[in-house]
C-alpha cells in the first residue's frame, strides 16, 4: 500500500454494451453526459459516517470492474484499465441547520449540481458517494456514477452489499467471493459471432429504413430527459399479466408489440424497429445473477406490422420471432447495423426492469438503520424510452427528450400507450388497425359542401362592376373587363352553337395572349370544362392529351392545328364569334370546369376533372387572400397547361385585378420578368422556389418595388429562400401554397412567419394527417396528407379504378363524404399547422411540375433498343435538381445517350425532358431487390467528348462560368450548354454571372447559341455596358425574327 | 411510408355512396358512414377490376339524374 502511483490490476476489453456508451460519451463531450445516474438511499435512524465510509470503500475494493477507467489504445480499440485501488470520493453535507421546509429544495439542488460534474471516463473510480444530514436520525446517501460500470439489476445488490459491509464495519470476509467481471467478458468472448451476424442479418433482411420519431434529433446534443410516470392500478396490473400468461405471453412481449404499433403510428411506418434492452443475465455463468456490472445489451426488435392481423397473433408472433434470437443477444449493435446493411435503426427504446429487488435482505443488513426509499435516477440518449418496472402496480415511465419529443407529444404517447394496454386485455381479438380509443380528428366535420355559383358567374360579375377597368394588357393591347366580357360571350355563343356546354370538353390551345384569356372564359361561359394545352408541346404529347380527352372542339390557331395534327373537323378559331340564342343550359356546381393533364405513374399522363364548385370555391378563397380594398395588378407567367397557370389568370379576373401577360421568353428570365412587373407596377406575382432562387440572384436592386404579395407554390419553400425573399422584399409578404390539380390547385396555404409549414386549409377544405392505419396520426408524427371538402376533383377522366383508388371514402366528413390521398408526407403542430416532409412514393417536383418518374420511364422503354430504365431527380451540383434517367440496353443492342433524349424531348413536355440519360450495363439493386437509388453514378457529361480549350479571352471565361453554373470541372468551347445538363433556370444563371463579367448575354442568346464559341462570336466588340440593356418597358428586350422566335420557344420548351 | 390501398398483398373492399362514386377500401379499416359495400373483401386487383367494370358514369348520380330530366 505504499506505492506512490496504483498499479494496473487488468486490462480489459469492453462488452459491446460499453463500447456504444463509450462512443455516445465521447461523440459530444460538451453535452452533459446523460450516462451519469444517481441512486439516492433514505436512511432513518442512528447512522454512523465513518463507518459507512469505510463501508463505501470495502464495496470498491470488492469489485474490481468498479475501479476501471476507459482509455482508447494505439491501435484504436477502447480498453478498460483496472486499477489495483483508487480513492473512493466521500463527501458529506449537512443540511439540518436549514429550517425543515427547504431541505428538499437544497437537497434537489445538491443533486441537480452533481449531475453537472461529469465523469472523467480516463480517471476512476467513475463513482462517488456523498452522504447528507438532514437531521440526526435522518440521511440521504447518493451514489453517483457512469452507467459504464453497473447496470439497473446491479443496483439493488449494490445497496445490499453496502448495508452489509456497514454491518461488518467494512470487513470483506463477511461477504462470499464475487464473480470478476473478466469471466464475464471472457464469456463473451467464446459466442458464436458468425451465427449471430448471420442469425441479425436474416432478422432484419428486407428492412427498407429505420424507424425514427425524431431524425432531427441526431444532430442535436443530448440532454437530460423528462418523466411521466403512470402506474397501473392492481386490477389492471393484474388483468393484463393474466391476459398475457392465458396467451403464453410475457408482459415484456406484450409491451413490446403494443410499443411497435405505437411507433407505426409514430412514424407512418408498417415495418418498424425499436431498441430494446436485456437484461444480458442469461448468460450461462455461475452466480452472473448476483453480479455487479453492465450486462445489459440493447438491441434491434423489428416488428411487422399488419393491419387486419388480431392483436393477440402479432403479439404471439413478436414473441416467436425474438426468442429465435435468444442465443445471439451477445451481439453489440453497431455489429448488428452493419451485418444487416443499415446505420440507425430507431431511437426509441424499450427497458422491461427485471432485476429482483430483495428487500428484506435490506432490512435484515441495517443495524438499527431502516431504509425507507431508494430511487435510481438515470438517462438515454433517446429521444423517448419507455422503461416497465414490475410489481404489484406495473410502473411505466416515458422518458422524453424535451427539445425533441415535447410533453404534449409524450402525453399524447402514454394516453395511447394506456389505451392500447386497455385494448390487449379487452379486445385481444381486434385487427391491430382498429385499436385505440377513436382518434377523432381535430378538424370539424363540414355539416354539407358550401354551393358556390358557376366560375363564369363570377367573371361576370367582376365584370358588371368595373367594366372600363383593364382586364388583360399584353404589349400595346389593353382589354377592359367589358369588352374581355363581351367578345368572350361572342366565342361561347359560337362554341355553344357547335355543340359545347355542361359535361363536354373543349381545348384551348394557345399562347399567352389576349386570345388566350377571352378563350378560357368563353368555355366556361359555354359551361364546358377547359382544357388547357400549351401549343409548344410535341405534337405526340398533344395527340395524346386530346386522345384521351375527346374535346368537343379545340381553339386554335390553323398554324397550331397543322403542326399538331389536331383533327379540322373540332378546330375552332379564336376569333370565331356568334349572337347567342335563347337561354344557357343549366349548369350545376357538380359539372366540370376544367380538365388538367398531370403525370401519370403508369407511363400516360392522367386527366384530373374537377368541378365547378371546387374551382370556383378556389378563386372566392384567393379573391378574400389578395382584396386588400384597390385592384392589384398580376403577371400571369405560369405554364397555363397546369392548374396554377388556370388559377393565376382566372382568380386575377374574379378580384378585379389586371392581368399582364408574360411571353414565354420572360418567365424564366428574372430581367425580363422584372421588366414587366416594375413597367406595370405588379402586385401580386406567383413563382415556383427554383424561380425565386434566379430572382434573388438576377434582378435589378430596385426591381419587383411594387409587389405587395409574393406567392409560392409548386413545390417545398426551403426556409432560407423564404427567408432571402423577406429580407429582399421587407414589404411583402409572402404565401406559400400547396396544393394540386385532384384539389383546384392550392389546399394549404401559410403566410411566412419564420417556420417553414404548409399552413392551414384554405376556405372550404379539411386536411388530414393519417397514419398506416388510416387514423389521425398523433400531432408531431409523420402520417400521410388527405385532402377532403369542396376542392375535390370529380376523379381521373375515364379511369374508374385510378379514381377510385386515389379519391376514398372519408370516415372523418360527413357520411358519403370523399378523401383525396396526396401521397405527400407530413405532420401537424398542435395548433393544426401542417408541414411538408416529402413524399410517400417516387413522384419528384421538377422546376414546381410533378413528374412521375414511371412515365419518363415508360417512354424511356418505348424507344428502341431500350431494356430497363430508371428515372431519378438529382441535386449534384449547385441549384435545383434535375431530372436523370439510367438506361439499360437490350441484350446487343448499343445506346446513343444524346440521340435518346432529343428522342424524349420530342415526346415529353419539358419538365419530363432528363438532363441527362446516362447508359447502365445494369440497374443496381438493393439486397432486397430494389432500384438502390444511391449506388446510381452522377451522370458524367464530361466522358463522351474532346475538350476543345478556349482560345480567346471572353471563350476563356464563358467555358469558366459553364463549368461554375453547371457544377463541371472543365468545358470545351464547342460543348452544348443543353448537352451538358443545362436547363432554362441554369441558362438565367449563367447569362446573368456572364453580364456581370461584362458580357452582355440573356438567357435567350444561350439557348438560340449554346455553345462558348457561339455565344463568344456572337457577342459585339468591347466590353458592352452590361447594364444598358434593361430597360423598365415591356417591350421585347431584343428584336427577333419570327423563324428566330420560333427557333427559341421550340428549344426553350424542350427543356 | 406504407399507404394501406397500395397494399398489393391486402384484402379490400369496394364502396359505393349515395352519388354512386366508388372507393376501393382496405377490409381491416371500418366502413365509413354513407358507404356500403358493394363486393368483396378480395384482392385488390379484383376490386379494381370491378370498379372499372361497373362504374361506367362517373358523373354524380344526382347530377345524372337532374341533367336526364333537363334534358327531357
Amino acid at each position: 500500500m505504499t506505492a506512490a502511483r496504483p498499479a494496473v490490476a487488468d486490462v480489459l476489453p469492453l462488452s459491446p454494451t460499453q463500447e456504444g456508451m463509450v462512443f455516445h460519451a465521447r461523440y459530444d463531450d460538451r453535452a452533459p453526459d446523460v450516462y451519469t445516474g444517481q441512486l439516492v438511499a433514505r436512511l432513518e435512524g442512528p447512522l454512523d459516517a465513518d463507518r459507512m465510509r469505510a463501508a463505501a470503500e470495502a464495496l470498491v475494493a470488492r469489485h474490481a470492474n468498479l475501479r476501471a477507467a476507459f482509455r482508447t489504445q494505439r491501435s484504436g480499440r477502447p480498453v478498460q484499465v483496472v486499477r489495483t485501488e483508487v480513492r473512493t470520493p466521500w463527501r458529506t453535507s449537512d443540511l439540518s441547520a436549514l429550517p425543515r421546509p427547504e431541505r428538499e429544495d437544497a437537497f434537489e439542488r445538491l443533486l441537480a449540481a452533481d449531475l453537472g460534474t461529469p465523469f472523467d471516463l480516463a480517471r476512476p473510480p467513475l463513482l462517488r458517494f456523498h452522504l447528507v444530514a438532514f437531521g440526526a436520525r435522518d440521511h440521504r446517501l447518493l451514489l453517483s456514477s457512469h452507467h459504464l460500470l453497473w447496470d439497473g439489476w446491479s443496483a439493488p445488490i449494490l445497496v445490499r452489499e453496502l448495508f452489509q459491509l456497514y454491518t461488518s464495519g467494512g470487513d470483506l470476509t463477511a461477504l462470499p467471493r464475487v464473480r470478476p467481471y473478466r469471466d464475464y467478458l471472457a464469456w463473451l468472448a467464446r459466442q458464436d459471432r458468425d451465427a449471430a451476424l448471420r442469425a441479425w442479418a436474416d432478422a432484419l433482411t428486407g428492412l427498407d429504413g429505420p424507424s425514427l420519431v425524431a431524425p432531427a434529433a441526431r444532430d442535436l446534443p443530448a440532454g437530460r430527459p423528462e418523466r411521466l410516470v403512470t402506474r397501473l392500478t392492481e386490477e389492471t396490473t393484474a388483468a393484463l399479466t393474466a391476459a398475457a400468461r392465458a396467451r403464453g405471453l410475457t408482459v415484456s412481449s406484450v409491451l413490446q408489440g403494443l410499443w411497435a404499433i405505437l411507433l407505426g403510428r409514430l412514424t407512418g411506418r408498417t415495418d418498424v424497429v425499436l431498441g430494446a434492452t436485456v437484461s444480458g443475465r442469461d448468460a450461462d455463468l455461475p452466480g452472473i445473477e448476483s453480479m455487479v456490472g453492465l450486462f445489459i445489451n440493447t438491441l434491434p426488435v423489428r416488428v411487422r406490422l399488419r393491419p387486419g392481423e388480431p392483436l393477440a397473433d402479432l403479439l404471439t408472433r413478436v414473441q416467436g420471432e425474438q426468442s429465435a434470437l435468444l442465443d445471439h443477444r451477445h451481439l453489440g449493435l453497431a455489429d448488428i447495423q452493419r451485418a444487416a446493411g443499415h446505420g440507425v435503426l430507431f431511437d426509441t427504446l424499450l427497458v422491461f426492469e427485471s432485476y429482483p429487488i430483495d428487500d428484506d435482505g435490506i432490512a435484515r443488513a441495517l443495524d438499527g438503520l431502516r431504509m425507507t426509499d431508494v430511487s435510481v435516477r438515470d438517462a438515454t440518449h433517446y429521444p423517448l424510452a419507455l422503461t416497465a418496472l414490475p410489481g404489484p402496480r406495473l410502473t411505466l415511465t416515458l422518458s422524453h427528450r424535451p427539445g425533441v419529443v415535447d410533453t404534449a407529444a409524450a402525453t399524447s404517447v402514454a394516453r395511447q400507450l394506456d389505451a392500447l394496454i386497455d385494448d390487449f386485455v379487452r379486445h385481444p381479438e381486434r385487427p391491430v388497425a382498429r385499436l385505440g380509443t377513436p382518434r377523432r380528428s381535430d378538424t370539424p366535420p363540414a355539416t354539407r359542401a358550401a354551393s358556390h355559383p358557376a366560375v363564369r358567374a363570377l367573371v361576370e360579375e367582376q365584370a358588371a362592376r368595373t367594366p372600363g377597368a383593364p382586364a388583360v394588357r399584353h404589349g400595346d393591347t389593353t382589354l377592359t373587363y367589358a369588352e374581355l366580357d363581351a367578345r368572350a360571350d361572342r366565342l361561347a355563343a359560337a362554341l355553344t352553337a357547335r355543340g359545347a356546354g355542361p359535361e363536354t370538353v373543349v381545348a384551348v390551345a394557345l399562347p399567352r395572349t389576349p386570345d388566350l384569356v377571352v378563350a378560357l372564359v368563353a368555355v366556361l361561359k359555354s359551361g364546358a370544362a377547359c382544357l388547357p394545352v400549351d401549343p409548344g408541346y410535341p405534337a405526340e404529347r398533344i395527340a395524346l392529351m386530346l386522345g384521351d380527352a375527346d374535346p368537343r372542339l379545340v381553339i386554335c390557331s390553323p398554324a397550331t392545328a397543322r403542326e399538331s395534327g389536331i383533327d379540322p373537323q373540332t378546330v375552332c378559331p379564336p376569333d370565331a364569334s356568334a349572337a347567342r340564342r335563347g337561354p344557357r343550359p343549366p349548369l350545376s356546381p357538380d359539372n366540370p370546369a376544367y380538365l388538367i393533364f398531370t403525370s401519370g405513374s403508369t407511363g400516360r399522363p392522367k386527366g384530373v376533372l374537377g368541378t365547378q364548385r371546387a374551382l370556383a370555391n378556389r378563386l372566392l378563397w384567393g379573391r378574400a387572400l389578395l382584396t386588400d380594398g384597390t385592384p392589384g395588378v398580376r403577371l400571369a407567367k405560369s405554364p397555363v397547361s397546369f392548374i396554377d397557370g388556370l388559377t393565376e389568370i382566372l382568380g386575377a379576373l374574379v378580384n378585379g385585378d389586371t392581368l399582364v401577360l408574360a411571353d414565354d421568353e420572360a418567365t424564366g428570365d428574372p430581367r425580363a420578368l422584372a421588366a414587366l412587373a416594375d413597367a406595370h407596377g405588379a402586385t401580386v406575382l406567383t413563382a415556383v422556389p427554383s424561380l425565386y432562387a434566379s430572382l434573388l440572384e438576377s434582378a435589378p436592386p430596385d426591381a419587383f418595388a411594387t409587389v405587395r404579395t409574393w406567392i409560392s407554390s409548386g413545390e417545398a419553400l426551403p426556409g432560407a429562400l423564404a427567408e432571402a425573399i423577406t429580407r429582399r422584399w421587407p414589404g411583402a409578404r409572402l404565401v406559400n401554397l400547396y396544393g394540386c390539380s385532384e384539389a383546384a390547385g392550392d389546399s394549404l396555404a401559410h403566410t411566412w412567419d419564420g417556420t417553414p409549414a404548409l399552413g392551414h386549409p384554405v376556405t372550404g377544405t379539411r386536411v388530414h394527417v393519417l397514419d398506416p392505419f388510416l387514423a389521425p396520426a398523433p400531432v408531431g408524427a409523420t402520417g400521410e396528407l388527405y385532402l377532403a371538402g369542396d376542392g375535390l376533383a370529380r376523379g381521373y377522366l375515364g379511369r374508374p379504378a385510378r379514381t377510385a383508388e386515389r379519391f376514398v371514402a372519408d370516415p372523418f366528413g360527413p357520411p358519403g363524404a370523399r378523401l383525396y390521398r396526396t401521397g405527400d408526407l407530413a405532420r401537424q403542430r398542435a395548433d393544426g399547422t401542417v408541414e411538408f416532409l416529402g413524399r410517400a412514393d417516387d413522384q419528384v417536383k421538377i422546376r414546381g411540375v410533378r413528374v412521375e418518374p414511371g412515365e419518363v420511364e415508360a417512354a424511356a422503354r418505348a424507344l428502341p433498343g431500350v431494356g430497363q430504365a430508371a428515372a431519378v431527380a438529382r441535386a449534384d451540383g449547385p441549384g435545383p435538381a434535375r431530372l436523370v434517367v439510367y438506361l439499360v440496353p437490350e441484350p446487343g443492342a448499343a445506346l446513343d445517350a444524346l440521340a435518346l433524349r432529343r428522342a424524349l424531348a420530342e415526346r415529353l413536355p419539358a419538365p419530363l425532358v432528363p438532363s441527362a440519360v446516362v447508359p447502365l450495363d445494369a440497374l443496381p439493386l438493393t439486397p432486397s431487390g430494389k432500384l438502390d437509388r444511391r449506388a446510381l453514378p452522377a451522370p458524367d457529361f464530361t466522358a463522351a467528348r474532346g475538350h476543345a480549350p478556349p482560345r480567346t479571352a471572353r471563350e476563356k471565361v464563358l467555358c469558366g462560368l459553364f463549368g461554375e453554373v453547371l457544377g463541371l470541372e472543365q468545358v470545351g468551347v464547342h460543348d452544348d450548354f443543353f448537352e451538358l445538363g443545362g436547363d432554362s433556370i441554369v441558362s438565367v444563371r449563367l447569362a446573368d454571372r456572364a453580364r456581370r463579367a461584362g458580357l452582355a448575354l440573356t438567357p435567350r442568346d444561350v439557348f438560340t447559341l449554346r455553345t462558348p464559341e457561339g455565344l463568344a462570336a456572337a457577342l459585339p466588340d468591347g466590353p458592352g455596358p452590361a447594364e444598358a440593356e434593361f430597360t423598365a418597358t415591356a417591350a421585347p428586350l431584343v428584336t427577333l425574327s419570327a423563324a428566330q422566335l420560333d427557333n427559341v420557344k421550340a428549344r426553350w420548351r424542350s427543356r | 411510408m406504407a399507404n394501406p390501398f397500395d397494399d398489393e398483398n391486402g384484402v379490400f373492399r369496394v364502396l359505393v355512396n349515395d352519388e354512386g362514386q366508388y372507393s376501393l377500401w382496405p377490409d381491416f379499416a371500418p366502413v365509413p358512414a354513407g358507404w356500403d359495400t358493394v363486393h368483396g373483401p378480395g384482392t385488390r386487383a379484383a376490386c379494381l377490376d370491378h370498379i372499372e367494370a361497373n362504374w361506367t358514369d362517373m358523373r354524380p348520380r344526382g347530377l345524372a339524374e337532374a341533367m336526364r330530366r333537363t334534358g327531357e
